[in-house]
Formats: structure tokens, C-alpha cells, sequence
């Protein structure tokens, strides 16, 4: 009988701080996959600013050079854009989002997304200009999320784990 | 009554002070005020019957 009890306190204790550890390392990795974006974003600037490249040849271009969750979607948006059926980038690129199954694999947050959806709805339109523009404007968005992102993570990363151990611990003495 | 209750209430005060702190130096008073709560009210579902009790023998002694 104590030995059950002692498994089922062991259960309950590794389990819930494990969820805390895992929070924790949620929002490490989103973290990560903001600041590759980011230098995505930065090689795609430099491909456009000057190199002069088409933006659906920059896309196929920065795809290759990466292999994090992003390089299906640039050179999957390489493949659509080369199609040439009268799509524009942004459909385009709604698409290969979802498809490209980024969302499941990627540990981005619903606003992370929205704003890289947003993102592509101005980068086709009018001339060279204006998508850097709008690549200029995404990146401050990115940089300022990642420096809100940097200053709350050592915050939530040790209160998700301490809460998570805590929580185990109460648990256990209730259900002692 | 077993004293094991007795413990039980003060490792829930234990940890509940211990969260509530960790809460509130993350700045999330509102949070921590709820853990506080949820402590308290948690540790009264234990402690009703033996309350009840007290009442059913002091109205058995003075025959109320």
C-alpha cells in the first residue's frame, strides 16, 4: 500500500513539475524561432536591397539557406510564386502557412502569427520601395517582441517552474 | 480526529505562502490572492466536520 502511495506521489510530483519545465521551455523556443525569423527577414532585406532579387526568387533563396521550420514555407512560396496563376503573395502565403503544417511544428504564439500574416498582405504590393518598407516595419515588430519576449522569459521561465513543482507538492498533500 | 489533519493544514499553508510570494514577486497579485483563497477555503473543507462536531458535542453537553 505505501509503496503505491509513494509511486502515485512520485507520479504526480515529476509530472507537474515536468508541464512547468515544459512552459518554460515553450518559451525558450518561441524565443529561438523569433530570432531566426528575424534573421530570415534581415537576409531577405539584403537579397531585395542589394542584390536586387525578385521577391519570390529572395523567398527560394533565403528557403535554401535555412532548415528550421521557415525553409518549407519560403521555398514553397518560391513554387506557388513561379507558378504564375494570378495569385497574389498574400494568398499565397496564407496558404503555404497552413499547409505547411509551420503551425503544428512551431512554437509561435496566435499574435507571432497574425503578424506574419500580415506581414506578406503588403509585401507584394507596389515596387521594390515599399517591400522594404514593409519588411523595415515587420522588423521592429519583431525586435520589439522579442525584446519584450527576452525581459519576461527569465520572469515566467523560473515562476512556471517553481509553480509547477509547488503545484505537484499541494497535490500531493491533498490527495495524501 | 487523527493529528495527520494537523499537518496536512500546515504543509497546505506552507506551500500556499510559498506560491503566493512567488506570485507576487512575479507581479501577479491578483493570482496570489487567489491561491490565498483557494488555500483557505480547501483547508475549511477539511476542517467543517471536525467544526460541525465541536457544535454537536457543546449542544449535547448543555442539553440545548
Amino acid at each position: 500500500m505505501f509503496g503505491i502511495k509513494a509511486c502515485g506521489i512520485i507520479l504526480i510530483i515529476v509530472a507537474s513539475s515536468g508541464i512547468g519545465f515544459s512552459i518554460s521551455n515553450i518559451m525558450k523556443l518561441r524565443l529561438l524561432e523569433l530570432a531566426e525569423l528575424k534573421k530570415l527577414i534581415l537576409m531577405l532585406r539584403g537579397e531585395i536591397k542589394y542584390i536586387g532579387t525578385p521577391l519570390g526568387e529572395a523567398f527560394g533563396v533565403i528557403g535554401r539557406r535555412t532548415k528550421g521550420i521557415y525553409s518549407t514555407l519560403f521555398q514553397d512560396t518560391e513554387k506557388e510564386l513561379e507558378k504564375l496563376d494570378g495569385k497574389n503573395i498574400a494568398d499565397i502565403w496564407k496558404e503555404q502557412m497552413e499547409t505547411a503544417q509551420m503551425i503544428k511544428k512551431s512554437h509561435l504564439s496566435d499574435n507571432d502569427w497574425k503578424w506574419l500574416l500580415n506581414f506578406a498582405q503588403n509585401l507584394g504590393y507596389l515596387d521594390k520601395e515599399m517591400q522594404l518598407g514593409t519588411i523595415e516595419l515587420y522588423m521592429e515588430q519583431l525586435e520589439s517582441t522579442l525584446a519584450e519576449g527576452n525581459r519576461s522569459y527569465g520572469k515566467n521561465s523560473k515562476l512556471c517552474k517553481c509553480l509547477g513543482i509547488s503545484a505537484g507538492l499541494l497535490l500531493t498533500i491533498v490527495f495524501l | 480526529m487523527t493529528v495527520n489533519i494537523i499537518f496536512k493544514i500546515a504543509a497546505v499553508g506552507i506551500l500556499v505562502s510559498v506560491i503566493s510570494q512567488i506570485l507576487k514577486h512575479s507581479g501577479r497579485e491578483e493570482h496570489a490572492f487567489l491561491t490565498s483563497l483557494a488555500g483557505l477555503i480547501l483547508v475549511l473543507f477539511w476542517i467543517i466536520p471536525y467544526i460541525y462536531d465541536l457544535f454537536e458535542t457543546i449542544k449535547n453537553l448543555f442539553a440545548l
